[in-house]
């Protein structure tokens, strides 16, 4: 059986790269996202799955990875904001206000794509089950409501 | 951050897991069973709970298992809560599963840790004890398929190294018409101050309650009350009531009274709709 | 060719960074040779410290130092001295810090923090201002006479009164005995939190000179440098505060946060950076929060609905230390009525030490809290007298001409509050009715409150602005404005573009503040950067242009009069095609020859706050008032009497901003304030136990607005110009939040059938007061 004890060396793929860095089994997929891969995108907001500011793609499936171990995350692919490129629901955040101090707006992004990608047109209580899910002071979420629309009327 | 250590161990076959697990407990160590982790990552967190290794059981092929053949529904206790909801074989199931935490927590949460941990409010249990489905387990005693009503008194009566690794429900009861309601102190995304779930089986109500009360509870004196054609609706409710195991009681999320009222209130709308009387 | 871009919703130019995750904040930052911290706090929410061991901790793995509040027992304070770093002698909330460790990694300093023992003698706490007020409560600060404090705070030594503000004005007692109406209400509400995305965090250093730098998550870098100097006797020129864009700062972030704690911990490592960083648990309680009140309120009125007096009596809820309260009671002595004609007010303003955890400003500043007594009184005074509450309002409505309860002038500059009223009026459709019944269980409500702000700085708060070229003729505004996500370098760079008539992409406005180069200005926040960094950035292209016209006229031969600058040229008004490009004069001009002349332009700008003046001690009367942006606002609710769980479907607002500089960022401030203030009233505060220890502390149970309980948000502007404003206009950052406890808890009350004077107003709320009416009724 796979064995992690105290500091050993793990293979994580993120954004399509495979990353080889030394962990423990406590050290949760946020912090080595944050600390040995040094992608500061996804972040602690609560370090308590919260807050969502944390939120990757895990194959593809959102999760909140300052509840998840690191150990538990080899042989996955992990999607973190920074492997979303020019992407119509980032785009459509600057067009429409969905962001301010910015804060959420990386575990907004990787929720939304995820959602987008998941539904063609998803209808409006399908778009607030799965953003209700982050938190933000900041916009009120008008900003992020209309930014979701825009990628969806465009389609 | 988790600021102790820890080892973490992935099991391939449950015996694997139980063997470690016995292995590591005779060495005096603090053993914790992993699956979505939510609970233990958290918990570790605040020094909550305190382990010296994890075993991940989310690989045991038992676990992952999610479908429905045989008019028996069988969904793995390492099966997140959205997966359930997603395929649907049990409506209430899902009605009760998808108003857990938030959307993305339900990607990681799985329907054995919900069941299993140690929170207390174990929405998705009270689907399967009314519908009275049955948990199958490895432990020092091997494999043992048994009804989940047996297991379950106050929390899941599971032998320390027991893993429950899949939940099996009759086809037949997951089509039941049934009752689900939950209540909150305001927002939605928050845990409940009350969550009924209720099903009609052959005219007879099966009621499960949880949030309300220190422990969720299905109890057969409660639903002889309510099935009982002879006594009034007012009557039905209070005795209801009082035949709680424990007292509804306070906490930070609502005060008895309130609590109470909105009991009543629910307990109302679920014996009218299921038993269609006024 | 003028291209005008005041007014325009022109885009921010941090949006590619914040979508793709490339923005950073301070604790994205790797430094090489950081040492990390943890910090053991308080379980106790009064108690004497009688011994702490940290022994064990000091042999742990890693550590580099352990420290106590011994090692830097001086208290100190934003405007009263009254706490140290680390608690000294006593804890006096739940959450205080008592003892830090430093560590080369943050797992072995949390390991070490577990190790500390300390010993507590526990001491009945303090549960609430009117119990602070009481003769037999334990007097919190037992020194506070000897606490160094600004003279505009007024402390009662022996007492729990941190700082009373006396308003008088008119004769009260005579409007009260003539009343034909009049109501006489209480409200309280706990405190509460900012709940900024981005945990507070600072990193301090000490370099081999002494140069002392702090990097911090901070609104107000001049003003830690300022207090940092003062309270550590550190020569203001050695200390350098840098302020990178925050995650939010809604007030927490301004004054003096973790960066006192950050550089004891440094000191104590001999100048090693070292960095101190908030869980989400310790940034609600042991870093300040939002304060809380009591307020007993009474309002006279004649008969034809006219107010004739206010006695307003507001206790706040400071917890245990002053920090911001102290002039948070005073900005709601100052505006204590609410944007209304009242001619004749008593108020006393009391901050009162309370065990609870302490606030600091909190977007609003007094406003927020004092909107919520009067609005909610304004309407059960209406409904005593049978009138519609919006006609009321319109009826007593401030405007120019009238007096301010510190009885200054409302002037040319003052807005259009009637407007605003009956703008929101109509975008919440008043008029179809504020009580609906929509079937047997469905109320649907509406309610309003008004709002106004003034911000509540010192009387010289000032802005600076440094204007300096680039060789293809763009323009870099050196500014000391903090990003705090409200955009307002996008609002700078629009003033110069708009000023100097040219593109704006070719206005760089600089991003981090860097106190040691950037130009000295208050602080970000009470909504005022804006207004003086713009009236400084115009000061600044005004000199700049001034500099250019100088060198261009030895070159055309012209006297600087005839010169215009615009479009990237500067040419002879009445001959245009005489003209020289701003790249070729902005440098320094050379001639063919070689000889250079005119060197660098550097424009400089700077505005200070016009005649504010101090108030008197025991009236009040004075001018600390800068400008007012007054405003209206209403919710609609929908109602379920089953449970009494209610949705916020709309809410509006309008406000008297002079001028809509970006009506994008405009909207997106005040959308994003309704959003707030509704999130307090409907759903926050601490929730204490009997020991006033808090149980909610974190986000799992401490629940803000989600998306989907966000209503349609309806933003309008009324535009009255402020003639001292940038292009006239006002600040507007914080005065959504404002209008909105009062607002909805108006709408809740119409809808439940019952005044409920208490906040959060959740269901079960509700619940209680319906069934406390029905029991009086009963009896």
């Amino acid at each position: 059986m796979k064995t992690y004890t105290n500091n050993q060396e793990i293979t994580l793929n993120v954004n399509g790269e495979s990353y080889n860095v030394v962990v423990k089994p406590n050290e949760t997929l946020l912090n080595v996202i944050r600390e040995k891969i040094e992608m500061t995108g996804p972040k602690p907001g609560c370090e308590n799955g919260d807050c969502g500011a944390c939120t990757v793609l895990v194959d593809e499936v959102p999760i909140k990875s300052c509840m998840a171990l690191a150990v538990d995350m080899e042989d996955k692919a992990i999607t973190t904001v920074e492997g979303l490129k020019n992407t119509d629901i980032q785009e459509a955040f600057i067009d429409k206000e969905g962001y301010q101090c910015g804060y959420c707006t990386s575990g907004f992004i990787v929720k939304a794509y995820s959602l987008l990608e998941q539904y063609e047109k998803p209808d409006e209580d399908t778009v607030e089950e799965w953003l209700s899910s982050n938190l933000c002071r900041c916009t009120g979420y008008e900003g992020i409501e209309r930014a979701v629309n825009k990628v969806i009327e465009n389609r | 951050m988790i600021s102790f250590d820890f080892d973490y161990y992935q099991a391939e076959t449950a015996e694997e897991a139980v063997e470690k697990y016995l292995e590591l407990v005779d060495d005096n160590k603090n053993v914790s069973y992993f699956n979505g982790g939510t609970e233990i990552v958290t918990y570790a967190r605040k020094d909550k709970m305190n382990f010296d290794a994890v075993i991940d059981i989310k690989n045991i092929p038992e676990c992952t298992v999610l479908k429905e053949a045989n008019d028996e529904i069988t969904i793995g206790a390492s099966i997140s809560l959205n997966k359930v909801v997603e395929k649907n074989y049990f409506p209430l199931l899902s009605e009760s599963s998808k108003v857990i935490a938030d959307h993305t927590t339900r990607n990681q949460i799985t329907i054995g840790g919900n069941i299993t941990g140690r929170l207390p409010f174990k929405e998705a249990l009270l689907p399967l004890l009314v519908a009275e489905a049955k948990v199958k387990t490895y432990g020092q005693e091997g494999f043992k398929t048994r009804p989940i009503n047996e297991v379950f008194d106050k929390r899941m009566k599971l032998a320390k190294e027991e893993i429950l690794l899949q939940i099996i429900i009759d086809k037949e009861k997951a089509d039941l018409p049934y009752y689900q309601n939950r209540k909150v102190k305001q927002s939605d995304t928050d845990y409940p101050i009350m969550h009924m779930a209720a099903l009609k089986d052959n005219g007879e109500i099966k009621f499960a309650l949880s949030s309300l009360c220190a422990f969720p509870f299905r109890n057969k004196e409660i639903e002889n009350i309510l099935n009982d054609d002879t006594i009034t609706r007012e009557e039905k409710i209070d005795q209801t009531i009082d035949n709680f195991p424990v007292p509804i009681n306070s906490n930070l999320r609502g005060g008895k009274e309130y609590k109470e009222m909105i009991f009543r209130n629910s307990l109302n709308d679920c014996l009218d709709q299921l038993r269609g009387e006024n | 060719m003028k291209d005008n871009f005041i007014g325009q919703p022109i885009k921010r130019s941090d949006g590619k960074d914040k979508t793709n995750g490339n923005q950073k904040y301070l604790n994205d930052y790797k430094i090489s040779g950081l040492l990390h911290s943890a910090i053991l706090t308080s379980p106790h929410a009064h108690a004497k410290i009688i011994d702490i061991d940290i022994e064990e901790a000091q042999k742990s793995k890693g550590v580099k130092k352990v420290i106590t509040g011994k090692f830097h027992p001086e208290a100190m304070g934003l405007y009263l001295g009254d706490k140290p770093p680390l608690a000294v002698d006593k804890v006096r909330h739940y959450g205080e810090p008592v003892a830090a460790v430093i560590a080369k990694n943050k797992e072995d300093a949390q390991k070490a923090v577990k190790k500390i023992k300390v010993e507590y003698e526990k001491l009945d706490p303090v549960s609430s201002p009117k119990e602070a007020m009481k003769e037999e409560s334990p007097v919190l600060h037992e020194n506070l006479d000897d606490y160094t404090h600004i003279p505009d705070v007024y402390p009662n030594p022996g007492t729990n009164i941190a700082n009373h503000t006396k308003i008088r004005k008119g004769d009260y007692e005579k409007a009260f005995e003539e009343a034909d109406f009049q109501v006489e209400e209480s409200f309280e509400f706990n405190p509460s939190d900012h709940v900024a995305m981005e945990p507070r965090v600072s990193i301090a250093q000490i370099k081999s000179n002494d140069d002392v730098i702090i990097h911090s998550a901070t609104q107000a870098p001049f003003v830690v440098k300022e207090l940092l100097s003062f309270n550590f006797d550190i020569p203001a020129g050695k200390i350098n505060v840098i302020a990178p864009p925050i995650g939010g700062g809604f007030g927490g972030k301004a004054g003096l946060q973790l960066e006192s704690l950050a550089y004891i911990l440094s000191k104590a490592v001999d100048g090693q950076p070292v960095k101190v960083i908030n869980t989400r648990e310790d940034d609600m309680v042991s870093s300040p929060g939002h304060i809380g009140l009591e307020a007993d309120v009474k309002i006279a009125s004649d008969k034809d609905g006219k107010i004739t007096g206010m006695d307003l009596q507001y206790y706040f809820d400071a917890g245990a230390y002053a920090d911001y309260a102290v002039n948070v009671s005073r900005a709601a002595a100052i505006s204590a009525t609410g944007p209304y004609r009242v001619e004749n007010l008593r108020s006393d303003s009391y901050c009162m030490y309370t065990n609870h955890p302490f606030a600091t400003a909190f977007r609003g500043f007094g406003h927020i809290e004092l909107a919520y007594v009067i609005e909610r009184s304004i309407d059960i005074l209406a409904k005593k007298m049978d009138m519609d509450p919006v006609e009321f309002r319109l009826k007593n409505a401030i405007q120019k001409g009238d007096t301010t309860p510190t009885q200054s002038l409302m002037g040319d500059n003052t807005g259009d509050l009637k407007a605003c009223i009956n703008k929101t009026a109509d975008m919440i459709n008043w008029d179809e009715g504020a009580y609906i019944k929509k079937d047997e269980n469905k109320i649907v409500a509406k309610g309003m409150g008004l709002l106004w702000k003034s911000p509540a700085m010192p009387t010289s708060t000032d802005a600076g602005a440094i204007l300096t070229f680039n060789d293809d003729g763009s323009v870099n505004l050196h500014n000391a404005i903090v990003e705090i996500g409200q955009g307002t370098k996008t609002g700078l760079a629009q003033i110069v573009a708009d000023k100097l008539e040219m593109p704006i992409e070719k206005v760089h406005v600089t991003s981090d503040v860097d106190t040691q180069t950037a130009p000295h200005d208050w602080a970000t926040a009470a909504s005022r950067s804006l207004m003086m960094a713009g009236r400084a950035a115009i000061s600044a292209c005004e000199d700049a242009m001034e500099q250019l016209k100088e060198t261009a006229s030895q070159v055309l031969r012209c006297p600087v009069e005839d010169l215009t600058v615009a479009d990237e040229k500067v040419y002879i008004t009445d001959e245009p095609e005489i003209s020289l490009d701003v790249k070729d004069l902005c440098l320094g001009y050379v001639y063919e020859n070689g000889n250079a002349i005119g060197g660098q332009v550097i424009g400089r700008g700077n505005y200070i706050a016009r005649r504010l003046s101090n108030m008197d001690p025991d009236t009040g009367e004075g001018r600390p008032d800068l400008e007012w942006t007054l405003g209206a606002e209403a919710v609609e609710i929908e109602l379920d009497l089953n449970d009494y769980s209610y949705e916020v479907t709309k809410a509006a607002s309008t406000m008297d901003v002079g001028n809509v500089i970006n009506p994008d960022l405009a909207r997106g401030q005040v959308s994003g304030a309704m959003a707030m203030g509704l999130s307090f009233a409907r759903n926050e505060g601490f929730v204490f136990n009997s020991l006033e220890q808090v149980e909610n502390n974190v986000l799992r149970d401490y629940k803000i607005l989600r998306y989907g309980e966000h209503p349609e948000y309806f933003v309008d502007f009324v535009e009255t110009p402020q003639g001292d404003g940038p292009f006239g206009a006002r600040g507007l950052g914080e005065q959504g939040v404002i209008g909105m406890p009062g607002a909805l808890s108006n709408a809740v009350s119409r809808a439940a059938g019952v005044e409920i004077n208490e906040l959060p107003l959740i269901p079960e709320l509700i619940y209680k007061n319906v069934k406390n009416k029905e029991g009086d009724s009963n009896d």
